[in-house]
């Protein structure tokens, strides 16, 4: 489902029975387009871009990803609902736009949502990065390609 | 410069003086079936090594040979690791220890300088973990070596062998067995087996890069974390292109391992050892580069005596300055904390 965004700094992306579980809805906006979700944690929204490569992220459903484990006992994050990139896989989580398992330090871009009555409204301007600037990803020294 | 050896090779001197370490009921089988001792080929340069026979003083010519600066060896058995391409486990099992028999009586008490890595059988895991129970109250040993099998190092197969050699901090060696790629039983290279010795020597990087990539996508290093694995025999510049590979690929199937939590390139740093051996053809600058970019603690140094003359400058040379300290010795230090080894301004 498209919306086409106005230039105003709330988007409207649609009502709230309009969001099926997982599923996006896309919103375009002049810059591109902004996937909105309601998952079992609430309702996210993210740049539909991912930062690896520019895929469109959320071509596909947000899903549920796995925690850290014993080896091949998978444990399932029941605690998050993440968005994974139909490319490589690269997963972020929905609320900070954090890779999941810090495969990157990149970011995906996410917007505040906000619900009023049955309306759900996407903040045009994207979310403050906590700590932005730091260096955030210590691992991989030697294994990053981003600096 | 503190040196320590870490792959160099005894020799069983002749068949009959192994028997007198076997069961006599094994000595009448292998003699019944014509039992004939591994030689040490198809190691290149095997002709110009200390085989001797009957009686030979071999341990003695191995320390007489022994080069000026080296502070400690460690013995691989090699004439155990053809035995991974043999049907009779049973069998591979008895050689196995009968070597491992034989080198401490007759080589250990030639030069208190010298460790072992007790060699194993793999097709058995549980007769190696019983081997390695037996030896591990032994301070001269300090690791455990075999050969593979067509199974990835990482899959439960081995994981007992593997278990038992960290809660021991014992080491864990492969080397070639030389057989790899030739018979049924030993893993094959590149698909089907490559037609020449020197075409499979070439070749035997390969069969070290998927086990590497199995130890730590399989999550080997999360169950045992302090376990060290070294690599003997198989070079070392490939590391440098399959580990960026692998970091690159991990993003990619983190969900698929979520326990491998950190990157490859750090597991190895931690886990996996490779012994510098021989420099091949490539350039020294070049080599020197690979080693600056891989991790500081990944290189040990080794001889392949007696299938060199065992200078540690042959090898030496190919690792830039900076690193030789560690390449040459402290990195040993920490993979076998069982050789107790003192190192020349060692932290650790």
């Amino acid at each position: 489902v498209a919306v086409k965004a106005q230039r105003d700094v709330r988007i409207h992306a649609g009502a709230v029975d309009d969001f099926a579980l997982d599923e996006f809805r896309i919103v375009e906006v002049d810059t591109g387009s902004i996937g909105v979700v309601r998952t079992a944690e609430g309702f996210f929204a993210v740049r539909n871009k991912c930062p690896h490569m520019g895929a469109e992220i959320c071509a596909s459903r947000a899903t549920r990803t796995m925690l850290p484990s014993r080896p091949f006992e998978y444990a399932v994050d029941d605690a998050h609902t993440v968005v994974r990139c139909p490319w490589h896989r690269w997963e972020f989580h929905m609320d900070t736009g954090e890779s999941v398992g810090q495969v990157t330090g990149k970011r995906l871009v996410t917007y505040d949502v906000i619900i009023e009555g049955q309306e759900v409204y996407v903040q045009r301007r994207a979310k403050q990065r906590a700590g932005a600037g730091a260096a955030r990803n210590g691992a991989g020294a030697k294994g990053g390609d981003e600096g | 410069m503190s040196v320590i050896d870490c792959e160099a090779h005894p020799i069983v001197a002749g068949r009959e003086e192994l028997f007198a370490y076997m069961d006599r009921a094994w000595v009448e089988r292998l003699t019944q079936s014509n039992f004939v001792l591994p030689s040490g080929i198809p190691h290149p340069g095997a002709d110009r090594g200390v085989h001797g026979g009957g009686d030979a003083p071999v341990a003695e010519a191995f320390v007489a040979g022994w080069a000026e600066g080296v502070d400690a060896a460690i013995l691989l058995p090699s004439q155990v690791y053809p035995s991974a391409g043999w049907c009779d486990d049973a069998m591979c099992a008895v050689y196995a220890s009968a070597v491992n028999r034989y080198v401490a009586e007759r080589w250990l008490p030639a030069d208190e300088r010298l460790k072992l890595a007790i060699a194993v059988s793999a097709h058995d895991p549980a007769v190696a973990v019983a081997e390695i129970q037996r030896w591990a109250g032994d301070d001269r040993v300090v690791a455990v070596s075999f050969s593979l099998i067509a199974v990835n190092l990482g899959q439960q197969h081995y994981r007992p062998i593997l278990r038992a050699a960290a809660e021991h901090g014992l080491a864990v060696m492969i080397h070639p067995g030389g057989t790899e790629g030739l018979a049924i039983g030993p893993p094959t290279l590149g698909g089907v087996g490559p037609r020449l010795p020197e075409e499979r020597f070439s070749l035997l990087p390969q069969l070290a890069q998927s086990n590497v990539a199995s130890l730590i996508y399989d999550g080997v290093f999360v169950d045992l974390p302090e376990l060290k694995v070294v690599f003997a025999g198989f070079g070392f510049e490939w590391a440098r292109s399959l580990l960026w590979r692998l970091d690159q690929e991990w993003r990619n199937l983190r969900v698929d391992v979520p326990w491998v939590t950190d990157w490859p390139m750090a597991y190895a740093g931690r886990n996996i050892r490779l012994v510098v051996d021989d420099l091949g053809a490539a350039p020294e600058a070049a080599l020197q580069q690979i080693a600056r970019d891989l991790p500081e603690t990944l290189l040990v140094y080794g001889s392949d005596r007696p299938f060199s003359d065992g200078d540690p400058e042959d090898v030496l040379r190919g690792i830039p300055e900076e690193l030789r300290e560690r390449v040459s010795a402290l990195n040993a230090a920490e993979t076998f904390p069982r050789g107790a080894f003192a190192t020349a301004g060692s932290a650790a």
